[in-house]
């Protein structure tokens, strides 16, 4: 099966990315999880020191105007606040104006008179006190450093014991707080705390009070809802709601009413439904009808504290990850940017390790085409490689050996056409050329083993590259003879002329070596050369191991007997008639006989070279 | 509960604003609270009563027809600016059942054509104050121009009152409409700055009694305040004549409730009524029959409150200058710039 190859430097380069990639993955994953819990628990945490800041503000402020009003209660013990009502009156202003939101402050006794200093709807003093049997009000309007600049007066109709806050306040040293309401000099929200004198009798003598707008607390709340990054709503004891951050935006629903949390608009913060409905909860999660996720958390009010309420703030989810987000964002676009950076040198690098192992694969790619010239270094620093490259030269050097045993052009088909050679062959036309030293045995004895091999083997050196030059196919060695052959394994166009001219330039170059070997003392090797040409079977012929390519057949001995037959006739060149006819036409020929050969029913023409 | 309270509150100012109400605007510390009281729970109605911190701002506030006042009660010389510009209601003695217990000399005094159009409240006399021990004797008005006097005089801020003094010390009337008489008046009144030590305004005793001032022209009611907290302080009427003052209350012509204003003067008229405040505010009452109830210190104090009718035939109340009051705050606007320029002051 075929499948698709990458180059080494792609295959690298992918690897390295798609770790880097992981790993980056990885870690930005995990930061982004990691960081958004610990959002979450630092948002939790500063909102909960901003809602304890918050209580703690407001219980001060309104411990420090119940106090207040403590006091003044006990400053004439007299049963009638008409006595000495100028001293009481000085000192409620500066109470008045020790804190702007107290909207006004206020002293009723049993027989229902009634003194107050009040902010709006302009700075002025009230009095409600019996003339005769009418009771009347008597105002002063008053400048901030208590001048009157007018003066009204009026049959009251105003009985303050008839009042929550006188009734209600009734416990010795017991504050009576009552529940947010409108007042209607202003419209502004407020509550009113009120505190009774009751004597060593335990008779309730009179009941001083103050009544505390409550709008800045949503300022406060709204102020402190920028570094909530949510909203903040704080909520009496029935869900009532006493002061919001985003009071603007309820103002026009609220319409002069107290608003319950009930009441809120559902497109603002329709999930309060199920957030309150159960009281245990100080923390949690819910949804609104936009399907925007919330973050709640509902502080109480210290036990201390005269009323059960409750802190709340919630955040959008969304607003707490935003800078999570545009960090992650920041992470990946670095990310991004590290691995293009990245990219770039693992190309680089990997082209370097890589340059090694592709000069390898060229120089393998060389070998199999047998180019055994090539040059092969083990320089490779790294050990495989290194290693790879040493036995490629080993292998290249095996290779040079055999391939001197082997016919290359054989190889090379066998590798071109990727087969593995084995037993099998076929009939072709082909030129089959021996070769002989002429009296061979004789020369032999003349010479020690030694010196004969080195002799023949020159001979065998010189004469072999011809055969090839020209095409032949060197079959084997016959002792000093060489049985070579033309047209297979490749075709040729003119096998016979090739032979021939192959045996022409063997003889001339043998009369060049013999004068140079006879000068040297050696001997000359005088050599006779048949050719044929006819049908013969061409192929490996052997075992399974150990294959020969070879010929075989009866133009084989046919040839050979040629090569015999030089002695009887003197030449060093016959050739059959078959080999005539091809060449007659380029080379000159002369007839010189025609013989019966041993096994053959018919006379065979030979000829010689001229 | 709440939605009770309310409720009620609403009810309340509702039924209040049902109330009639009279308004009125007055000087400050000018009335007893406890009439104006008595009055509202006696004819069950609603007073607003006013104050105004100086003549020329009552005017103003008259004119810009806003507040829509029934009565209110200036110093004469703005009164008649007021009825030529016919603000004033006529007052029909008539109507007014105690109007006999005005001192008839308050009412002898003054021209026929305006008697009728105020009812004299309480009056008084521009004098002089100086400390005795620290002043040689003073007895005129020109010692103000003595030497020894060098940047040591309290000086008042009404124009009227002012030049009234100037012109009085000159022999001239203090109502002259003669123009080379008001002219030798600013000359001898530029004269007089080397002696001015401040302007005085509102908290007179102030300069006398914190600031320590020697000599200055004061309201005898500031004049009696002063003594009473320091006997060193001398009040005298030069014997050119004082300049003498009157508030009375008018009846505005678009106030709302004419006969509840006639109701209110006739209360006021009440001999426990004029006396309650006399004893009060402390300046003399032109209600003869309340003067009667008073105390005997009070109605035997001929320096500060009730000085012999020698003193009051002498002295000069102020009336209207008609086209010439333009001359005299012209004069008198010079003068400022001058004495700014002199003193150093910006």
């Amino acid at each position: 099966m075929k499948h698709k190859t990458y180059s080494f430097t792609f295959s690298l380069s992918f690897i390295f990315t798609a770790l880097l990639t992981a790993s980056f993955s990885i870690i930005i994953l995990y930061n982004y999880y990691k960081t958004s819990a610990d959002i979450y628990k630092l948002s939790d945490t500063v909102n909960r020191e901003i809602r304890k800041s918050i209580i703690d503000k407001t219980v001060a402020k309104l411990d420090y105007i119940a106090t207040n009003i403590k006091i003044l209660s006990k400053i004439n013990e007299s049963d009638n606040i008409l006595d000495k009502k100028d001293d009481a009156l000085k000192i409620m202003w500066e109470q008045l104006f020790s804190d702007e939101t107290i909207a006004s402050i206020f002293i009723a006794d049993e027989q229902s008179n009634f003194v107050q200093v009040r902010r709006h709807p302009l700075y002025s003093t009230r009095v409600v006190e019996k003339y005769g049997d009418t009771r009347m009000e008597v105002w002063e309007n008053k400048s901030k450093d208590f001048t009157t600049e007018a003066i009204e007066t009026y049959p009251s109709t105003y009985d303050p014991i008839t009042r929550d806050w006188y009734k209600n306040a009734n416990g010795k040293d017991e504050f009576y707080w009552s529940n947010p309401y409108i007042f209607s000099s202003t419209g502004k929200t407020g509550i009113t705390i009120s505190y009774p004198y009751i004597n060593s009798y335990g008779t309730k003598i009179k009941v001083t009070a103050a009544d505390i707008t409550l709008d800045d607390l949503s300022k406060l709340l709204k102020n402190e809802a920028k570094l909530v990054n949510g909203d903040l709503i704080m909520i009496g004891e029935n869900d009532d709601i006493i002061a919001t951050s985003f009071y603007d935006e309820i103002k026009d629903q609220a319409d002069g009413k107290i608003l319950n949390l009930k009441d809120l608009p559902p497109k603002l913060y329709g999930g309060f439904k199920e957030m309150t409905s159960s009281n245990e909860i100080d923390k949690g999660e819910f949804v609104d009808k936009n399907g925007v996720e919330y973050i709640y958390a509902i502080e109480q009010f210290p036990n201390l504290f005269h009323k059960k309420w409750k802190l709340i703030t919630f955040v959008k989810k969304d607003v707490l990850l935003e800078n999570v987000r545009n960090t992650i964002n920041k992470m990946l676009l670095i990310s991004f940017l590290i691995m293009i950076f990245f990219l770039g040198l693992i190309l680089y690098i990997s082209k370097i390790i890589s340059r090694p192992i592709v000069n390898l694969s060229k120089q393998i790619y060389q070998l199999k085409d047998m180019n055994l010239e090539i040059g092969i270094s083990a320089n490779s620093k790294i050990n495989e490689i290194k290693t790879a490259q040493e036995a490629m030269i080993s292998l290249k050097n095996g290779l040079k050996s055999f391939k001197k045993y082997m016919p290359s052009e054989l190889v090379n088909i066998l590798i071109k056409t990727n087969q593995v050679a084995k037993i099998g062959g076929g009939e072709k036309n082909l030129a089959i050329m021996f070769t002989d030293i002429e009296n061979f045995t004789t020369i032999s004895e003349t010479m020690s083993p030694q010196d004969l091999m080195e002799h023949l083997s020159n001979y065998l050196s010189e004469l072999v590259p011809i055969i090839t030059e020209h095409q032949g196919t060197v079959d084997k060695y016959i002792g000093d003879a060489i049985l070579a052959f033309w047209g297979a394994p490749l075709h040729i166009e003119e096998p016979c002329l090739y032979a021939v001219e192959t045996a022409i330039d063997i003889q001339n170059k043998l009369k060049i070596l013999n004068e140079q070997w006879v000068k040297d003392g050696k001997p000359a090797f005088k050599t006779r050369v048949g050719i044929h040409f006819g049908a013969t079977l061409v192929g490996n012929i052997g075992s399974h191991d150990r294959l020969n390519y070879t010929i075989i057949g009866d133009s084989v001995n046919i040839a050979s007997r040629i090569e015999g037959i030089n002695k009887e006739y003197g030449t060093n060149i016959l050739i059959s008639q078959e080999v005539n006819e091809h060449i007659k036409e380029r080379i000159n020929t002369k007839y010189v006989d025609s013989v019966m050969l041993k096994g053959k029913t018919e006379e065979v023409k030979l000829y010689t070279i001229e | 509960m709440k939605t009770l309270l309310v409720f009620l509150f609403f009810f309340a100012s509702l039924w209040s604003e049902d109330l009639q109400t009279l308004r009125i605007y007055n000087y400050n510390d000018y009335i007893d609270k406890n009439i104006l009281i008595n009055f509202a729970k006696e004819n069950n109605l609603k007073i607003r009563y006013e104050y105004y911190e100086n003549n020329d701002q009552l005017v103003q506030k008259i004119k810009s027809q806003k507040d829509g006042f029934d009565l209110a009660c200036p110093s004469i010389n703005y009164i008649s600016k007021l009825q030529e510009r016919g603000y004033l209601l006529d007052i029909n003695s008539s109507k007014l059942k105690n109007f006999n217990n005005i001192n008839k000399i308050f009412l002898k005094q003054n021209n026929n054509s305006i008697t009728q159009s105020y009812l004299p409240y309480f009056w008084g006399t521009i004098g002089i104050v100086y400390d005795k021990t620290k002043v040689k004797p003073i007895n005129s008005w020109n010692d103000l121009w003595r030497e020894d006097l060098k940047d040591s005089l309290l000086f008042g801020s009404d124009y009227r009152d002012m030049f009234g003094v100037i012109l009085k010390s000159l022999g001239y009337s203090a109502n002259t409409q003669n123009q080379q008489e008001i002219e030798k008046g600013y000359l001898k009144l530029i004269q007089l700055i080397p002696n001015i030590k401040a302007i005085g305004s509102e908290d007179v005793s102030k300069y006398f009694l914190v600031d320590k001032f020697s000599v200055g022209i004061v309201f005898n009611g500031d004049a009696k305040i002063i003594h009473d907290a320091q006997k060193n302080f001398s009040y005298i009427y030069p014997k050119e004549g004082a300049i003498q003052w009157m508030d009375g209350f008018v009846i505005l012509k678009n106030g709302a409730n004419q006969d509840l204003a006639y109701k209110f003067l006739d209360y006021i008229l009440e001999p426990k009524n004029g006396a309650s405040i006399a004893n009060e505010i402390g300046y003399a009452t032109a209600n003869q029959e309340a003067y009667k109830l008073l105390d005997k210190q009070i109605k035997n104090d001929a320096i500060y409150l009730y000085p012999s009718n020698e003193v009051i035939n002498k002295s000069e109340s102020l009336k209207s200058v008609g086209e010439m009051d333009k001359t005299y705050k012209k004069y008198w606007k010079l003068f400022l710039e001058e004495y700014k320029k002199v003193k150093g002051i910006k």
